[in-house]
């Protein structure tokens, strides 16, 4: 289920001071505080809650091992989300193998008749700007309809259209040739589109 | 010139041409396409909006087990122990 996120209690100093000196009880309040956040993060590159278990401990514990290394100055934040985006990475390159192949991405692609027209209506869309952003239902059902595409498809999209990086920086990171990486982005959005079309029109 | 685009063809070329990467006599001609037809009209603002919709996942998040928040809670603990005695060293 998807939720809004808390406000922290440890300011940013207070964690970097805290990481840097080793300080158990500021440890605690940052697992209290960013935890959270970050296996949301992961659970994108793995939908398996014990693999994303161990990729968020190794995250912390890379978070605490290169305190040393963050410039004070900018935000601390998306310096975490980004290890633990190469820490989903990382694991999903080596466990490749093993990783979901459910979803059947052609049944929910558009269909087209054989003279290139569309097959059914296309609806336009009424949405209230603020829905998605509570607990709602449409924001649970845009999460399930990411999290149900293959890790192929999926990964590629949440780079792109969620945390907003480049063709060339996602092809590079996933090791694909960038008309690849287009392409998968491209029936990654068809697909979510399919999946919302339908919630729309059945609601 | 060639036919008209089918709706086909606009539909495989639209994360091309929202982010603005087509050459411009393919983009005229999807323009063309999208000017006169209702249902690509529709798909176009649809796809759009559900792309928008998908970034905004970003400020989201999913909850996360108390039980698992303790067990990298113990986890870490017993790290610092080893990296507080090879900082001693």
């Amino acid at each position: 289920m998807v939720v809004i996120m808390k406000v922290r209690e440890l300011d940013q100093r207070q964690v970097v001071e805290g990481l840097k000196a080793l300080d158990t009880g500021v440890i605690d309040d940052f697992v209290d505080q960013y935890s959270r956040p970050l296996f949301g993060v992961i659970l994108n590159y793995t939908k398996n809650p014990s693999d994303a278990e161990e990729i968020l401990q190794d995250t912390l514990l890379k978070i605490i091992k290169k305190i040393e290394t963050f410039r004070e100055e900018s935000d601390i934040w998306p310096w975490m989300r980004r290890i633990a985006i190469n820490n989903g990475i990382m694991w999903l390159r080596k466990h490749r193998a093993k990783q979901d192949r459910t979803t059947h991405l052609e049944d929910l692609l558009p269909k087209f008749s054989r003279d290139g027209e569309f097959d059914s209506p296309i609806y336009g869309w009424t949405v209230d700007p603020e829905e998605v952003y509570l607990n709602s239902e449409l924001a649970g059902e845009l999460y399930e309809a990411v999290q149900s595409l293959t890790y192929e498809y999926r990964v590629p999209l949440v780079l792109k259209d969620i945390e907003g990086y480049s063709i060339k920086q996602i092809s590079s990171l996933l090791g694909l040739k960038e008309p690849t990486t287009k392409t998968r982005i491209h029936r990654a959005r068809l697909f979510v589109r399919e999946r919302l079309a339908k919630y729309f029109e059945g609601r | 010139m060639r036919d008209f685009f089918k709706c086909q063809e606009c539909v495989d070329l639209l994360t091309d041409y929202l982010e603005g990467n087509l050459e411009a006599d393919v983009k005229d001609r999807l323009d063309e396409h999208l000017s006169g037809c209702a249902p690509c009209i529709n798909f176009v603002k649809t796809f759009e909006k559900s792309k928008d919709l998908t970034s905004r996942l970003r400020e989201q998040q999913v909850n996360i087990p108390r039980e698992v928040q303790e067990r990298v809670k113990s986890f870490l603990k017993e790290e610092i122990v080893t990296l507080s005695s090879e900082r001693l060293k």
